[in-house]
């Protein structure tokens, strides 16, 4: 008995002492686990190096748009650079030092928030003029205050601004083609607006000036790219739509200018939070027709913008017959420009991907990556470089002289944060493949 | 004894087991996230560190306050997991699945956002209808336009819900219902630009061409949102957002400029803001500190410092030179207001006005009356369309009027009277504005297509629309 009650009294002890004990031990702190967001790749087998161009900014960059060109056509690329800060474009060309030299095209507040350029002889006299799509607005509005200019060329690379239609809301592309079969050039214009936009197409009725037709009314423009994509010998316009309809549609030519109301709607998805940001023309599995490449990544609908799973890059196969097929080739949160290229020099074409709205609060994040194209339009996704980062605009070309194709891109510093913000305007020479 | 034992043994048989649990099971508590702050603005840095400090490890309501923090920040990542974590420490609270829901969409985790919508309903939650909508609006997202629809007429009762169904009814080329619910929701929401361009794509497909412009029409000069849950929650998160930016901070500080002996403290909380980095509206709001202080010749150095380093628009430009104006300096604010109104930028309309006004005066001054109508001219053009805008369309034809009087050269002047008579059921008056728009552009699509309209006595606008009254 006596027993008994000395193994319970012993056992009431210990149980009292474990449970005083465990009075005194810490919690277990654990970090909580938060999802990475943010989209990065490895480096892959090509190497690039970052060029000094002279680019500077006291503040935060604003490009809205690089073009490559040959301006003044002494047989390398100059760049065309769309300034929303200082609101004029930037010539900047390679000296034979193989230094930048920049200067602007028109005084600086001449062309306020210029979204895009297209090279052409509007005039016809022999010297390449500059189409100058006007935004005035970084910002969203509908204000009627968006122009189509033209840099009209003295024949001398001296330009005079010329204002071919206004009363316009955002305008955010403007490209040239005779679509009227009548010898002169025409226009296509991207009247992005805000809540309220159109696609037109300016028809020249001579003397500098034009008519202008509605093709659509519809907000949410971007580009309005220019190609044969039916094959018949006149060229069509395919508009890229964002906003509320995400959608792409081409407005075919009769071969007259006559375009039909209703255009072909050739890709379009109820993802109504895709962000459509760009669109490209370019011949990706090289079948002899054109094809399209849409960067997708504008996420402005939350005061801060949000990388998501489905950013990234849709190539429209053109199957013929305004038949387009889609095929997702790359990932990257917050893509809002691309470019085809051969970026390995293996006879097929690749991509380059530029992101606005990766998740810039991680250092390592991937703001340029290309797309390597196994000769089968399989692609596998690289990294090039963490920053600059917020990239609005990327064109791939020969900008050295060495055969490759190289990178440049600009940046759109709009929202925080700012920690890997160097430079507005990058260049990535193409090194070719690391030995 | 014996019935004493059985009632020890069995009490320390549980003492043992509660001891042993105690020895084993580790209580576990979570670390405050720390989001990387770096390029942030030393306010929003602040106020995020602020929110972080204050909660309480094992307090879910504490955690939910940090979570839509850092989600009005921007820190999307560490916001979900603030969610999940209030989520989890109450469990059956509905409103918490809500919003750790919404985040999750928002990030694009559509499945996972789902599975919370679901939960919040079964949870009790006070707006199903809500939750059954975003379930559509993440099935969109996917692609899944039948999965959408199911979820979108399971909440019917909102007007969201109804345009998402007339969306997808147009993509099915079901014209017919498309319509039915576009012509019931416009009741509701006369002035909702959606639904009348909605209309319009269905009068296009239908072949009908009138009601197609006339839908088109009034979809541009509307501006309404048909609003939903969507909407109410963003607009919360805004709100939260906005006092996390240094626009807030400066308007705090505006208010306190107002009292004279706030001067120095709210010019070292700014200065503080500022830190090693430099912000032009830190500096915008450094000249107001100078101009009371009496300090013009800081002011006007800092705000042409902010032109130099970040560029103009009109906003900037109006400020330069009207400080500039103040210290006599006309050649300099005249260059400036030129600028200005070229630029025509930074979404500050009435600053191009008041600019133009300034103008005018000067070129009065001077002498140079034919430059000073085309300045006021431009000033009213200006004033028109931003009534216009406003939807105050007496008011904007008479700014456009005035505008005429002054300068009668600009085909679009001429539009915009017409637009606006037309719109006031001024037939005869819009006609002969149009007229005149294409005596000076022969080539102006739209004044030719309402000419014609007006013409054959069919407007693309019906006059006097219920659905433009102010």
């Amino acid at each position: 008995m006596n027993k008994t009650l000395y193994i319970l009294t012993s056992a009431g002890a210990i149980a009292l002492a474990l449970i005083l004990l465990s009075m005194d031990r810490q919690p277990v702190v654990r970090s909580l686990p938060v999802r990475s967001l943010g989209t990065r790749f490895e480096t892959g087998a090509l190497t690039f190096q970052r060029a000094d161009n002279g680019s500077s900014f006291d503040a935060r960059p604003r490009i809205t748009n690089i073009n490559i060109t040959d301006l003044d056509t002494d047989g390398t690329m100059d760049l065309l650079i769309c300034d929303a800060v200082r609101h004029t474009i930037w010539w900047q060309r390679r000296t034979v030092d193989n230094d930048w030299t920049t200067v602007p095209l028109v005084p600086e507040n001449s062309l306020p928030a210029p979204a895009h350029t297209a090279v052409v002889d509007i005039d016809a006299d022999g010297d390449p003029d500059i189409l100058v799509a006007i935004l005035r607005s970084v910002w969203p509005t509908d204000s009627r205050h968006g122009q189509v200019v033209a840099l009209i060329n003295d024949g001398e690379l001296g330009f005079e601004v010329m204002v071919i239609a206004d009363d316009l809301r955002r305008v955010t592309d403007v490209q040239p083609a005779d679509f009227d079969a009548d010898g002169d050039i025409d226009l296509v214009v991207a009247e992005f607006g805000y809540l309220h936009g159109r696609v037109l197409w300016l028809e020249n009725v001579g003397s500098g000036r034009f008519a202008d037709h509605e093709l659509v009314s519809l907000p949410g423009c971007i580009h309005v790219p220019v190609d044969d994509y039916d094959n018949d010998g006149d060229p069509d316009i395919a508009a890229l739509i964002s906003q509320n309809d995400e959608e792409v549609l081409i407005f075919e030519n009769p071969g007259n200018g006559s375009f039909q109301p209703v255009a072909h709607q050739v890709w379009g998805t109820t993802d109504y939070d895709l962000g459509l940001a760009g669109m490209v023309t370019c011949d990706l599995d090289q079948d002899g027709d054109t094809d399209l490449l849409l960067s997708a990544g504008d996420n402005l609908e939350l005061a801060y913008p949000c990388p998501q799973p489905d950013h990234g890059c849709i190539w429209l196969e053109n199957r013929g017959n305004f038949e387009f097929e889609s095929h997702r080739i790359g990932s990257l949160g917050g893509t809002y420009a691309a470019d085809a290229a051969d970026m390995d020099g293996d006879g097929d074409t690749d991509v380059v991907l530029a992101s606005m709205f990766n998740d810039w609060k991680q250092p390592d994040v991937t703001s340029l990556a290309w797309l390597e194209n196994n000769g089968q339009q399989t692609f596998s996704a690289w990294h090039v470089a963490s920053g600059p980062t917020h990239l609005c605009t990327v064109r791939c070309g020969d900008l050295n002289g060495d055969g490759l194709p190289d990178i440049v891109a600009g940046s759109l510093q709009i929202y925080p944060p700012y920690n890997n913000a160097d430079g507005g305007i990058a260049i990535w020479e193409n090194q070719g493949v690391a030995q | 004894m014996r019935q004493l034992r059985y009632l020890v043994i069995p009490l320390f048989v549980i003492e043992l087991a509660v001891a042993t649990w105690l020895m084993f099971f580790q209580q576990e508590t979570f670390k405050l996230p720390e989001p990387n702050l770096v390029g942030y603005p030393a306010y929003t840095r602040a106020k995020i560190r602020e929110a972080i400090s204050v909660v309480r490890p094992d307090v879910a309501l504490d955690w939910h306050h940090l979570a839509d923090t850092l989600f009005a920040g921007g820190f999307y990542a560490e916001a979900e997991a603030c969610y999940r974590r209030a989520s989890t420490l109450n469990p059956n609270h509905p409103q918490f699945r809500y919003h750790w829901a919404f985040c999750l969409s928002s990030i694009g985790q559509t499945a996972a956002s789902d599975e919370q919508f679901r939960r919040a309903i079964d949870l009790g939650h006070s707006h199903p209808e809500a939750c059954r909508h975003f379930i559509g609006l993440n099935a969109l997202r996917e692609g899944r336009a039948k999965d959408a629809q199911r979820a979108f007429t399971s909440s019917s009762e909102l007007a969201v819900s109804r345009l998402q169904l007339a969306e997808l009814a147009i993509r099915d080329h079901d014209l017919t219902h498309a319509s039915a619910l576009l012509n019931e929701l416009i009741k509701e929401q006369p002035n909702a630009w959606r639904v009348y361009y909605l209309l319009a794509v269905v009068a296009r497909q239908q072949g009908d061409t009138t009601a197609e412009q006339q839908h088109f029409a009034f979809a541009d000069v509307v501006s309404e949102h048909v609003r939903g849950p969507w909407h109410s929650r963003a607009a919360t998160l805004q709100k939260l957002s906005l006092e996390l930016g240094v626009e807030h901070r400066i308007n705090v500080a505006l208010e306190q400029l107002q009292q004279p002996q706030n001067i120095d403290r709210v010019a070292d909380i700014i200065l503080a803001e500022n830190g090693e980095s430099w912000d032009p509206l830190l500096e915008d709001l450094l000249s107001n500190v100078d101009l009371a202080r009496d300090d013009r010749k800081s002011q006007v150095n800092r705000l042409q410092q902010v032109i130099d380093k970040d560029g103009a628009d009109s906003y900037r430009t109006a400020r330069l030179g009207f400080a500039l104006l103040a210290q006599q300096n006309t050649t300099e604010a005249e260059l400036l207001f030129e600028t200005g109104i070229h630029l025509l930028s930074g979404g500050k309309s009435q600053q191009v006005i008041d600019m133009c006004g300034a103008l005018t005066e000067l070129r009065k001054h001077a002498g140079n009356v034919a430059s000073a109508n085309q300045i006021a001219a431009w000033g009213d053009f200006l004033k028109g369309t931003q009534l216009l805008e406003d939807l105050a369309i007496p008011e904007a034809a008479a700014a456009f009027s005035r505008s005429i009087e002054l300068d009668d050269s600009r085909a679009r002047s001429w539009f915009w009277l017409g637009r606006s008579q037309q719109l006031l059921g001024n037939h005869e008056s819009a006609a002969t504005a149009f007229a005149e728009c294409l005596i000076r552009n022969p080539h102006h699509e739209h004044a030719i297509r309402n000419r014609r309209a007006l013409s054959s006595s069919t407007t693309d606008i019906p006059s006097d629309p219920a659905s433009l009254e102010r």
